[in-house]
């Protein structure tokens, strides 16, 4: 038999394999968008080489700004990868039962995720460290801003904060699930119906559960502009009263997450077969 | 002995079709069986379910006395086409893949087979023609210690000079009490190694018997395939 952490780890080597090409291009492109501001703006390399110093603030800036963007590819990366190894025959004739199987698959996929994110992180902190150090005039206007803003790292506001990211961590996690749920149901559809009408009746009821989707992801969308962003509102205009509510929510989602979970491994182990 | 494969009862239904239906298959330990039918009979699905990858099916399924699909997945290899990776995959990747998932994977045999296929370990799979993935696919298979091995046309893509030499081969890669289920077109290339044939016909297994039986009727295994349809036409 397979083991758990033998097949965990595999499909994170797996996963994780492009994890340092998109963080070199993120880096080189983030490189180059400064250089090229920085070019631009001066006009003449020259005096570009005199102003080397300004380089690393807007390179921190370019870094920050692709992050948005390369986590949100990275996710649908391995959301993409994640399905297509559910599909596989080569991994799924591992032997291992299906429940450990979907669940290794999803796990990994979230943690190769946040192993990702966490890699932004240094980098961005990195560049940040070395800004700080080297260009005076970004040193200066950081110690003005702290001054200005100060804000207040309350035990509340750290809380907030906590909260505020495991609740966009479970969003990513529960958009995870939803498509495979969707991957799943349509493909159980698709082998129950008859060969003849099933284009246009699985068609017909691929409508039919996205619509259903896009009413639940109403209500749920509806929970997040009114708790989350207003949590970050809140924080931002460094509001140190702490929202009971976020707490609540995480826990709603947590529960959320765990019934899609389990109706997604019901649906792998009976119905959704390799190819 | 446990028997490497029984089946009974099976039914497997996809798109409100039945491909197959009240299949019955017991395979004695250290058999080489042939699996034929026409294309679409349900060859490939009837390997499909014994190793666990097609779902839904009706009736038992046992693999070395094992009816769960995990255990099941355990002793048994299954010609894979290795779909699951990434064409510029090396050999010596996919082969730390099976090192780390299939716990009776043996590495020295392995080696040997891959002498024997001229493959180099460090090809990528792009660089593989069909039939030299076929050669790896066969040596991949080949080098798992199990009870039951499922060959699925494992022999479509090679030429006539390699595949008679790896059909000749094949009795000495597997252990003694082990099981071979081939399903291929070439019957007559593979008949010196066959101990029996099964057929299967109208979604089911018409006729199992044993190449001893066909021979002692004075029949090569091929008249007698060839003769059992002409037989089905004329009724």
């Amino acid at each position: 038999m397979t083991s758990f952490k033998n097949l965990f780890g595999r499909f994170f080597v797996e996963k994780a394999k492009n994890v340092y090409s998109f963080l070199i291009i993120q880096i080189v492109g983030a490189l180059a968008f400064s250089v090229f501001g920085l070019l631009i703006g001066t006009g003449e390399f020259g005096e570009f080489l005199n102003l080397y110093s300004e380089l690393l603030p807007d390179w921190l800036m370019g870094f920050c700004l692709l992050s948005v963007f390369f986590i949100i590819f990275f996710f649908i990366y391995t959301a993409v990868k994640n399905e297509r190894i559910n599909r596989s025959q080569t991994w799924r004739l591992t032997a291992i039962t299906d429940e450990k199987f979907y669940i290794a698959n999803s796990l990994s996929s979230f943690i190769t995720f946040i192993y990702f994110i966490f890699l932004n992180i240094i980098v961005a902190g990195i560049l940040l460290f070395v800004s700080f150090f080297m260009d005076k005039a970004f040193r200066n206007s950081c110690e003005r801003m702290f001054k200005q803003f100060r804000p207040n790292f309350e035990l509340n506001t750290i809380r907030i904060i906590f909260d505020i990211i495991l609740l966009l961590l479970l969003c990513c996690f529960f958009i995870s699930l939803l498509i495979s749920f969707l991957n799943f149901s349509s493909k159980a559809i698709m082998d129950y119906l008859p060969i003849a009408s099933s284009g246009l009746i699985v068609k017909i009821l691929h409508i039919f559960i996205v619509i259903i989707i896009a009413w639940f992801f109403t209500k749920v969308e509806k929970i997040f502009v009114d708790q989350v962003l207003g949590s970050i509102f809140n924080f931002l205009n460094l509001n140190p009263a702490y929202n009971n509510t976020l707490p609540y929510l995480n826990l709603i989602i947590v529960v959320v997450n765990l019934i899609v979970f389990v109706i997604n491994i019901f649906l792998f182990k009976h119905f959704f077969e390799a190819k | 002995m446990t028997n490497p494969l029984e089946i009974t009862d099976l039914v497997y239904k996809k798109n409100q079709k039945k491909i197959i239906t009240d299949l019955n298959l017991t395979l004695k330990p250290g058999k080489i069986v042939a699996l034929l039918g026409e294309n679409g009979a349900g060859k490939t699905t009837l390997m499909r379910i014994i190793s666990g990858v097609a779902k839904n099916y009706r009736g038992s399924v046992k693999v070395a006395g094992f009816t769960k699909e995990a255990d099941r997945k355990g002793h048994l290899s299954f010609t894979d086409g290795l779909t699951g990776f990434a064409n510029s995959t090396k050999i010596n990747d996919i082969v730390k893949f099976y090192q780390i998932l299939y716990h009776d994977f043996n590495l020295k045999q392995f080696e040997q087979l891959r002498d024997f296929m001229n493959l180099k370990p460090d090809l990528r799979l792009s660089e593989l023609s069909k039939g030299m993935k076929e050669k790896l696919v066969i040596a991949l298979t080949f080098s798992r210690r199990v009870d039951l091995y499922l060959l699925d046309e494992p022999f479509s893509g090679i030429d006539a000079m390699a595949r008679k030499k790896i059909i000749k081969s094949i009795i000495l890669w597997k252990q003694e009490k082990s099981t071979i289920l081939i399903s291929d077109h070439f019957v007559n290339e593979i008949t010196a190694v066959l101990d029996e044939v099964v057929i299967i016909k109208n979604k089911t297994v018409c006729m199992q018997k044993s190449t001893e039986a066909i021979r002692a009727d004075n029949q090569s295994v091929e008249e007698f395939y060839e003769s059992f349809y002409q037989r089905e036409e004329e009724e």
